[in-house]
Formats: C-alpha cells, sequence, structure tokens
C-alpha cells in the first residue's frame, strides 16, 4: 500500500462564498425555508400578541364591547394601585429565595453526581425523575408535603420536637413554601451544570494539584471560575421562569374556592396571578396588558442589572 | 467494502435529498397540524349514543313516552346547522347528545352542533367571552346566573319575548318565577332559565344519630341549627367531625341571602351599589355566625380545609350538615356512602330567606338560524326537555313546576326532595344574591380580610368595617353595569 504526501494546504483553495452569489442565495433561501415555520409562528403567535398587548394597555377592554381608548389611565391606575406593589415585592422574594435556592442546590447536586461512583447513572436519573412530573402533579404532591397537620415536613419536624408552620395556609409562610417547592424540579438545571462540570478541563485540576492546592482551593479557584458562565446561564433563565411563575402558584394556594388564589391575605399573589386575575376574572384586558407589560419591564431590568454584573464574575475561557 | 449506498434497490440519500424530504414532511406535518386545529371539533349527533349511566334503551323509551308538542314556528325547509354550547360534565354530555339525537329526528332538517366546555362556569366564560371578542359565538348558549347580564348588556343576546308571546304553548307562568329573574333586563328577557335550585339543608343521619340530636326538619330556627351544629361537632385531627361543612364567608354569593337577611343584616344595597355590611344588624348577624367557629370550631379551618385536600367535609362523612344548593344532591346521590337527605333552610329571628340561581339558555343576535335555534329552545326547555333531561336523571333544579312530579317520582329524587320544590315557590329569592359585574373583585377583596377574621387575628366588626371600605370604591362597576 503506497502512501501518498498529503497535498500542500494551499495547492486546494477554499471556495470563497459571496455576497449575491448563485450559493449563497440558494443557501439563504434554504436558511430562510427551514427557518420558516419559527419565523411565522413567532411572528403570528408571539410577536402578533405582544403589540396586541402594547396596544391594548393603552384601552379598556371586557371582551364582549368594542375597545375603548384609554390613553395612560392603565398605567396610571397601575402605580396607584396597592396589590400591583403587593404583587411585585411578593414575586421578587419568590423569585430571589427560588433562584438562590435552586441554584446553589442544584450545583451542589451536579457536584455530587459528577463524582465517578458506582450507581452514578441511578442517582443521575433519581435526581432528574421529577422535572418530568407535570407541574399540576407536582403541586398537588406539595400541598400534602407542606400539610401543617399531616405533611411530610412538619411531620419530620414533630419527630425532632419542632412544631412546624402553617406553610401554605400561613401568610407568613406561604412563599417559604413555595420556595422549598421550587427546588423540585431542578433536575434540568443539574444535568446543565453536569454537563459544564464535565467540560473543565482535568489539566486544570492536575496543574493546580501540582501547586499544591486543596480540594477547597481547587473548588474555589477552577471549578467555580471555570463553571462562571454556566452559573450564569442558570441564574439568568431560572430568574426569568421564577418572575413568571403562575401556574404551580394558582393551584398550590388557590384552594378551588371563589377568593382563595393568592393565598391566605393575598401573600402569594405573585404578578402573574395577578394579571390572569384581571384578565380571565375581571376581564379587564386593558389593565392585564398594563400590568404584563410591568412584567416583562421587570424582567428586562432583571436580566440587563445581571448582565451588567456579570462582567465582574463571569469568566469566559478565551 | 461496497457502501450500502451504491447497493441495488436501495434509494440513495445524500444530505441535501434528507433536507429536501425533512423539510417538505416537516412542512405537510405542520400544515396538516394547523389546518386540523381550525377544523371544528364538535361533529353533529348522528348515531344515539350511550353510556353505563345513560342506556340507549331507557333514552328510546322515555323520548317516545314524552310528548312533544311542536312550535309555532316552521320547520326550515332546507337543512340548517345550529351550533349550541353547553356546560356539561362529560358522563352528563351523554345525555345531551341523546337529547340531540331525538331533536334531529323530529326535525330532519335541523343539524345540531354541540360544544361542550366541561362543568367548570369559569372555564366556560373564559373560552365564550373570547369568542364573543372574536365574533364567534354559537347561536344557542348556555348561561350562568353570575354572567349573564355580561352578555345581555353587551347586546350579545336577542331578545326572546316576540318568539315567547307567539308561542301557544310556552306557558310562561309555568317557570319558578325565582329563575326568570336573572336574565331580564329593561322588561325584556334574554334568555329562558333551564335549571334553579336554592340554598338547601343536607344532613348525615348517621352523625345526628350518634350525637343523640333530632334531625332537622322544615319547622327548624337557625338557633336550632347553632346548637346543632355545636352538638354534633366532636374529636380532633383527622377523625374530627364537623357540625358545618364549608366555612362561611362573604366570598359567599349567597351570603346575605342565607346568613344575614334573616337576622335582618345585608351586604350590599338591593342594587349592589352600597355597603351594608358595617351596619349593626349586619355586624351582629356576622357575628352570631363566626362565634359558632371561633368558641367550637364548628367548621373546619383553612388547615383542617387543606388537610382534606379542600374536599366537601361533608361528602366525606365527617360533617353533620352542609349548606349547599339542591343541585348538590346528584353528585351526593353518586358518591355518599352514607344516610342523608335534605330539608328547608331554617328561619331566623327576622325572616325566612334562601337564595335561588341557577342558568339559561339564549340566543345570540348574531345567529343566522334564529328561528331553528328558537325551535331547538322551546323543545329543549318545554316540560318534556326538563323531564328528559334532568327529572329522570337526577340532575334536578327543574324551572319548570310541570316537570317537577316526574323528579319526585323518581329514584333520584333524595329524601326531602319536596322541600326543594317548597323553597323554590315559597322562600327562595334572588334578592341580596350578589351577581353584578364587580362580584369577582369583591370577592377578591374580602378574602384577605376574611382570612384574618379565620385566623383569629381580627374582630368582626373590625372586619365588617373593613369590608365595608375595601368594597365601596369597586361597586362603581356594578353601576356602570
Amino acid at each position: 500500500m503506497t502512501q501518498t504526501a498529503p497535498a500542500p494546504l494551499s495547492s486546494k483553495p477554499i471556495p470563497v462564498r459571496r455576497r449575491g452569489s448563485a450559493l449563497a442565495r440558494q443557501e439563504a433561501r434554504a436558511f430562510y425555508g427551514f427557518a420558516s415555520p419559527w419565523i411565522l409562528g413567532f411572528v403570528l403567535f408571539g410577536g402578533g400578541p405582544v403589540v396586541a398587548a402594547l396596544l391594548l394597555s393603552f384601552a379598556h377592554w371586557n371582551l364582549l364591547t368594542p375597545p375603548s381608548w384609554a390613553g395612560l389611565a392603565n398605567y396610571q391606575r397601575m402605580f396607584a394601585d396597592p396589590l400591583f406593589y403587593r404583587s411585585i415585592v411578593n414575586t421578587v422574594y419568590f423569585a430571589a429565595g427560588s433562584v438562590a435556592l435552586g441554584v446553589i442546590t442544584s450545583f451542589l447536586l451536579a457536584l455530587l453526581l459528577n463524582q465517578k461512583v458506582r450507581g452514578v447513572g441511578f442517582f443521575r436519573t433519581v435526581f432528574y425523575l421529577p422535572s418530568v412530573v407535570s407541574g399540576v402533579a407536582t403541586a398537588l404532591l406539595w400541598v400534602n408535603i407542606l400539610n401543617p397537620d399531616s405533611g411530610l415536613i412538619n411531620s419530620i419536624l414533630r419527630v425532632v420536637g419542632i412544631k412546624g408552620p402553617g406553610w401554605l395556609v400561613d401568610p407568613q409562610w406561604a412563599i417559604p413554601g413555595l420556595i422549598l417547592m421550587s427546588i423540585w424540579g431542578a433536575g434540568n438545571t443539574i444535568v446543565i451544570y453536569l454537563a459544564g462540570l464535565q467540560g473543565v478541563s482535568p489539566t486544570l485540576y492536575e496543574a493546580a494539584r501540582l501547586d499544591g492546592a486543596g480540594a477547597w482551593h481547587r473548588f474555589w479557584n477552577v471549578t467555580i471560575p471555570m463553571m462562571s458562565p454556566v452559573i450564569f446561564f442558570n441564574v439568568v433563565t431560572s430568574l426569568i421562569a421564577s418572575l413568571q411563575a403562575y401556574t404551580l402558584v394558582l393551584i398550590m394556594t388557590g384552594g378551588g374556592r371563589p377568593g382563595t388564589a393568592g393565598g391566605p391575605d393575598n401573600s402569594t399573589l405573585m404578578l402573574g396571578l395577578y394579571i390572569y386575575r384581571e384578565a380571565f376574572e375581571y376581564f379587564d384586558m386593558g389593565y392585564a396588558a398594563a400590568l404584563s407589560w410591568a412584567m416583562f419591564l421587570l424582567i428586562g431590568a432583571a436580566t440587563a442589572v445581571q448582565f451588567a454584573f456579570a462582567r465582574r464574575w463571569v469568566y469566559y475561557d478565551a | 467494502m461496497q457502501s450500502n449506498s451504491s447497493m441495488p434497490g436501495r434509494r440513495e440519500w445524500d444530505r441535501r435529498s434528507f433536507l429536501k424530504v425533512a423539510g417538505l414532511s416537516a412542512f405537510a406535518v405542520t400544515s396538516a397540524s394547523f389546518l386540523a386545529s381550525c377544523a371544528s371539533s364538535s361533529p353533529t349527533t348522528t348515531s344515539l349514543i350511550s353510556s353505563k349511566l345513560y342506556s340507549a334503551d331507557d333514552a328510546r323509551k322515555l323520548n317516545s313516552s314524552l310528548e312533544w308538542t311542536k312550535s309555532v314556528v316552521a320547520d326550515p325547509k332546507s337543512e340548517v346547522t345550529i351550533t349550541v354550547a353547553h356546560s356539561w360534565s362529560p358522563s352528563d354530555y351523554v345525555r345531551q347528545r341523546q337529547f340531540d339525537y331525538f331533536f334531529q329526528k323530529r326535525h330532519p332538517n335541523i343539524k345540531i352542533v354541540a360544544e361542550n366546555a366541561g362543568d367548570s362556569s369559569a372555564d366556560y366564560l373564559k373560552k365564550y367571552a373570547s369568542q364573543a371578542a372574536g365574533g364567534d359565538l354559537p347561536d344557542v348558549m348556555y348561561n350562568g346566573f353570575n354572567f349573564a347580564q355580561n352578555f345581555i348588556s353587551s347586546g350579545a343576546f336577542l331578545a326572546l319575548d316576540d318568539y315567547i308571546s307567539a308561542e301557544t304553548h310556552f306557558d310562561a307562568d309555568d317557570f319558578t318565577k325565582v329563575s326568570r329573574f336573572y336574565y331580564r333586563r329593561d322588561g325584556k328577557n334574554y334568555a329562558i332559565p333551564y335549571d334553579c335550585g336554592p340554598i338547601m339543608l343536607y344532613y348525615n343521619k348517621g352523625i345526628f344519630q350518634k350525637a343523640g340530636v333530632d334531625v332537622p326538619d322544615s319547622s327548624w330556627t337557625l338557633d336550632d341549627l347553632r346548637s346543632a351544629a355545636i352538638a354534633t361537632t366532636s374529636g380532633t385531627g383527622g377523625s374530627k367531625i364537623f357540625g358545618l361543612s364549608q366555612p362561611v364567608t362573604p366570598a359567599d354569593t349567597f351570603w346575605d341571602t342565607v346568613r344575614l337577611s334573616p337576622f335582618g343584616g345585608h351586604y350590599l344595597t338591593e342594587d349592589e351599589s352600597g355597603v351594608l355590611i358595617d351596619q349593626p344588624d349586619s355586624i351582629s348577624a356576622v357575628q352570631w355566625w363566626v362565634d359558632m367557629y371561633l368558641e367550637k370550631g364548628v367548621w373546619p379551618s383553612p388547615a383542617e380545609l387543606q388537610s382534606m385536600s379542600q374536599a366537601d367535609s361533608f361528602t366525606l362523612g365527617r360533617s353533620a350538615m352542609r349548606v349547599d344548593g339542591s343541585w348538590g344532591a346528584s353528585t351526593l346521590h353518586d358518591q355518599a356512602t352514607f344516610d342523608w337527605a335534605i330539608t328547608d333552610w331554617p328561619a331566623g329571628p327576622k325572616g325566612h330567606s334562601t337564595a335561588a340561581v341557577g342558568s339559561a339558555y339564549a340566543i345570540t343576535s348574531k345567529s343566522s338560524q334564529k328561528d331553528a335555534a328558537w325551535i331547538y329552545l322551546n323543545e329543549y326547555l318545554s316540560t318534556s326537555g326538563q323531564i328528559f333531561m334532568f327529572a329522570s336523571t337526577g340532575k334536578g333544579n327543574m324551572t319548570r313546576n310541570s316537570a317537577w312530579p316526574a323528579y319526585l317520582k323518581s329514584k333520584y329524587a333524595p329524601e326531602g326532595a319536596q322541600a326543594i320544590r317548597n323553597a323554590l315557590n315559597n322562600y327562595a329569592t334572588s334578592d341580596g344574591v350578589v351577581f353584578g359585574p364587580a362580584t369577582p373583585q369583591l370577592t377578591n377583596a374580602v378574602s384577605p380580610i376574611w382570612d384574618q377574621v379565620m385566623g383569629k387575628s381580627l374582630a368582626v366588626p373590625d372586619a365588617c368595617k373593613q369590608i365595608a371600605q375595601a368594597v365601596k370604591p369597586l361597586l362603581k362597576k356594578n353601576v356602570a353595569g
């Protein structure tokens, strides 16, 4: 078998696709063709409602009669509405608590699940399983877990001599109860952390070890900086999801009876739930649209702040 | 080695052709899904369907035993289709389809396309309010007492008085008076009531017997109810028995008529534009009810309700009495594993009243088949229609007095069912029932205040004053209509 020498790199020029060339146009057509379902879906079912919501926020509309121009009335009402501020405080409280608890817990779990131990696949499956349980089932499960009398948590606390709180029926403990519940679906975040952890080069750990770094220093000076983009991603996406919390809150603190959605004393009235209440209980679509834009701006501002601070702690490997 | 791609009889797949086929397939699937979602999901009933609950044979026998009076409105000469929106549970919807089947047999030129939004009134309202916004309402629509006026005031429904007055066998006086109140505006009728039931007193015979307390009867006063509620409350934790199954709350649409009015108190003014809950009679009436809870825990606390997964403690066999609409009897008939009965709502020191509410069917003003819709409505809500739909199924609450004997004779009528009819014709009223446009806001505004009363952190007089303050600005919406 004869082996031919590799051709010099310069002997086969790489074809340059010029803009406007037939090939480039063909590829552009293919790109837009394949992307068109998503683009159409976004424009029709995402972009359209976004624009409509903006217009509606300047109108009064109860669905049954034609919308009437309201100018800034909905926004003026919003800024004077104590429930709006209450819902913002509740939302931020829940989001901060659930993101902090979720990010830390899932990162620590991912570190454990990244160990080379026997049966790690089984443990990874177990920790991911809750993520595939539907929202309603999760809510009903946690209503029982947090039951003040017969719930699992208070039963355990009783064993060690502590009288557990009322959780979802106590205005002081309703949001902590929801925060506790939020770590249930940490499986997705754990998977992302795991992927990130497995992408950290072992050579970095070897070098740190040769420099005399112990386990803690390797974690703090290698793992954390190398994982910072992943942590950042998870913080951003988790915060956006938490600020939009709605389904679980409605089911867990709704109770199915009139006037109970929002928990005792409106203690779990999140912004998402308040928007739902205004839109589909009061049929005040204009005000609900104004609240929706407030939520959008809140999420946008929270994300912008995170990106602004990211430069200080997120390390991107060049 | 020979590659698979050059094997005879196998199609050669290069990247480009694979992407083409994949793209076309994705487009075809997306298009098919889109078109499918646009298509009607409510086919016309063409065969007699049946279920374990509603057999085809029984339906056929019953249908042929009933007299179906013809409308004075002539049937269409060519085939027309009307869409009818319902709010039935999936199991009871079978009966509806059976009615539609026989109706189409009697009226071959009228095809029925039925839509069922499920038995959640809130979900039904969301669906059809959204459809109204899109200008796409069905020809005939179910309506709850609590939201019919929203549609009526927006002009969505047709005034039916011309059809009613022209119909020789309609007999408007046959309807219980209270059932018609909710669907009138400016002296006109916009919907025909199809069910209307009063709030009654249900009781668990076993719990009364065990407590050595006489079971309730029509001579009871609210003081008797209080004594019995206290005497039958016993135990703790998971085995606690409650005197009453549900909390008393201002979020209850009926609390004025049922709880306050018998003591001379009121929640709102009659037109729902003013607040009366902070008046002395009202405060003392509220205090009378709340004392039972604060002193003896006669109904479940929020925590106890949660430990029962918000289920009704009466149905679970853990309450001596339940205060509920007569419409709850059919569910109890199916679910209760204990001996129970119904009796009159007790009289108070200053009066005897209970609330009666229900639902109705209307013809939408933009319907292009109004005559066919009327023929359907006239037959559906005739005595025979009510017997077919309600009296024979135990779903009860007929609005026509003439349909009641059939119900009372049926196996579904609970012990004491005659009291329901007695209430409807004697002391049931719409006065004090809160159903104005601001009702959902009122409910959400008063609930946080009431949570504090139930949590024993706010006294009743203060709560009543806070409720009055919270509710007053919201009532503007009722005035605006």
